[in-house]
């Protein structure tokens, strides 16, 4: 059906017509046309008139959705923020859900730092924090599309924190929703990773984005220090899935393995960190989750490996490994989530983000190299 | 041009399953497939009283505040959705909330929709009193996203709104809104 049928008829009905204004509309219907907008629109437009001020935009709506963060202006006088945290206040005064949009649905489209510094500005002289902690409405608070939080310096935990998490006198009975976030493992200083790890990955690599399922906490169950490590948890489930008889048969292959023979994969050392590992987060987590990355390319590396090199005494892996033939030098690739169970959840992820993190770094995994003219069993594909 | 929607006069494609008949504030006549009519709530539920008092299928249903020019242009809405939405179970009260701010209008919506604004008024008076909450939420959030690209000038010179604060006040205002607007071309300009 052509949606532009009558379009024609009413544009040229209306020259002899008295339009309909928008003040005529009732009170509902304008409500909810402002109801679509987020918050800097609705501070913006209280500007436009008395009615739509003191009417419609000065009382805080029910949903609060804080987006186009990266508009606030950096680096203005301090003083511009005063009237802010009276704005936020009253914004959130009706308010039983709070969004917050990152608008980070593709890395480019909003800069990072743009994004963080102006959600800096916003929760700090906005007092975001301590306004959410004085009303009593607020049920759930949601951040959509976070690109890029950093496990390593616990971004999240800080973003949280300052929309209440943890703080909040009432922040026993909400929810904090992240919803459509991704997480990036900092592959570079700081991490103690083996050369052999970083060998496989260019000079330039340095982050490891995997896109996570809904997370859905309430903040009595846990405390904002423990914040980074659960969401560590989920990371971990998501890259290594197995049970914990798969880190054992690891722990056993690393055993076996030579450090002499090339390439030298810290076997000795890794075989260390998974005993100290097992001893500290007994039962669960077995082992650090700073190590995930690191068991996930272990652990595809020996299995490849065991079935492409005869010569080796490993015995299967308890639950099996996927090993994508076309990715042939990647540990977790997109294409897992199609021979594989565990890797399920990777059909929910943004696949072409991630497939092209692993070929990039296709070329330059120089110990995965004898794998290319090795053909592998079908059974896995 | 074809007619999406004829009166019951011109109404030559007899399509099968019950019609409803509906007249406009003019008094004209459409009929409509029962799918289409029921996607009014209004008329879902005068079509629901008039089967618990046995109305014949005579019947035509009284849509007074209706105007034939907007009637017409929302069966071709509604007829495209009755073909084309599919049979779901209604989305969590918080996905909707989350697809009211971050959901695209769909492109064929948007060309419906293509329109001068005074247009996308009337077809949401009309389906906010046939109580169609899709097509009239679509109405909202497309009048929202007009404001959200244009300044507070050009939103009152669009809707012809007087600046109604006084140049104090309104500087009061400007100030509450530094960190996110910029400033303007000229200070009070507007008076």
């Amino acid at each position: 059906m052509d949606p532009y049928l009558y379009n024609e008829e009413l544009q040229k009905d209306l020259a002899g017509r008295n339009p309909v204004h928008i003040f005529e509309l009732p009170y509902l219907l304008l409500d909810d046309i402002f109801s679509h907008l987020g918050f800097i629109e609705r501070t913006i437009n209280r500007r436009v008139c008395r009615t739509w001020r003191e009417g419609y935009l000065d009382e805080g709506p029910s949903t609060l959705f804080i987006n186009r963060i990266h508009l606030i202006k950096r680096g203005i006088d301090k003083r511009h923020y005063v009237f802010l945290p009276l704005l936020v206040r009253q914004a959130l005064s009706r308010a039983k859900i709070l969004i917050v949009d990152f608008e980070g649905r593709s890395e480019k489209e909003v800069p990072l730092k743009a994004t963080e510094d102006s959600f800096w500005n916003l929760s700090k002289h906005g007092h975001i924090r301590q306004a959410i902690s004085d009303q009593t409405t607020i049920r759930q608070v949601m951040v959509l599309n976070a690109n890029q939080l950093q496990i390593k310096h616990s971004r999240i935990s800080f973003w949280l924190e300052e929309l209440g998490y943890g703080t909040a006198p009432q922040s026993n009975n909400m929810i904090y929703s992240l919803i459509n976030c991704n997480y990036v493992f900092d592959m570079s200083e700081g991490y103690d990773v083996p050369a052999f790890f970083k060998s496989l990955y260019p000079p330039s690599f340095r982050w490891l984005r995997v896109r996570l399922p809904r997370l859905d906490y309430n903040s009595d169950e846990t405390y904002s220090r423990e914040i980074p490590h659960i969401l560590d948890l989920v990371a971990y489930q998501k890259l290594w899935p197995y049970p914990i008889e798969q880190i054992y048969w690891l722990q056993k292959c690393l055993g076996i393995w030579d450090d002499g023979q090339r390439p030298d994969i810290g076997a000795k050392m890794m075989q260390d960190r998974i005993k100290n590992g097992l001893e500290s987060y007994e039962p669960a987590p077995p082992y650090r989750p700073i190590f995930i990355h690191i068991f996930v390319v272990l652990a595809s590396y020996l299995e490849r490996y065991r079935q492409t090199c005869t010569d080796n005494a490993f015995t299967p892996p308890p639950y099996d490994i996927p090993l994508c033939k076309v990715h042939y030098t990647s540990p977790v690739c997109h294409c897992l989530a199609d021979c594989s169970p565990y890797y399920a959840a990777f059909q929910e992820d943004d696949g072409p983000e991630l497939q092209r993190l692993i070929c990039e770094s296709l070329e330059l995994r120089h110990g995965w190299g004898r794998f290319r003219a090795l053909s592998l069993p079908d059974r896995l594909w | 041009m074809s007619t999406a929607a004829s009166s019951s006069t011109s109404e030559t494609i007899a399509e099968p399953g019950l019609k409803i008949k509906v007249s406009t504030k003019e008094g004209e006549v459409f009929e409509l497939d029962e799918k289409v009519a029921k996607m009014s709530q209004v008329i879902r539920g005068i079509l629901e009283d008039l089967g618990e008092q046995n109305g014949g299928d005579d019947s035509v249903l009284p849509l007074t505040q209706v105007e034939t020019r907007i009637f017409r242009k929302i069966l071709v809405w509604l007829k495209y959705h009755a073909g084309h939405d599919k049979e779901e179970a209604p989305k969590a009260e918080e996905d909707e909330i989350i697809a009211r701010f971050c959901e695209e209008i769909p492109e064929w919506d948007q060309k419906f929709l293509n329109v001068d604004q005074a247009v996308i008024l009337e077809i949401m008076l009309a389906a906010d009193y046939l109580d169609i909450k899709k097509l009239r939420g679509l109405c909202c959030k497309t009048v929202a996203n007009i404001l959200k690209t244009k300044t507070v000038e050009q939103i009152r010179e669009m809707y012809g709104i007087e600046n109604d604060f006084t140049p104090e006040e309104e500087e009061e205002i400007r100030k509450q809104t530094a960190w996110c607007e910029d400033e303007p071309p000229r200070q009070g300009s507007n008076h």
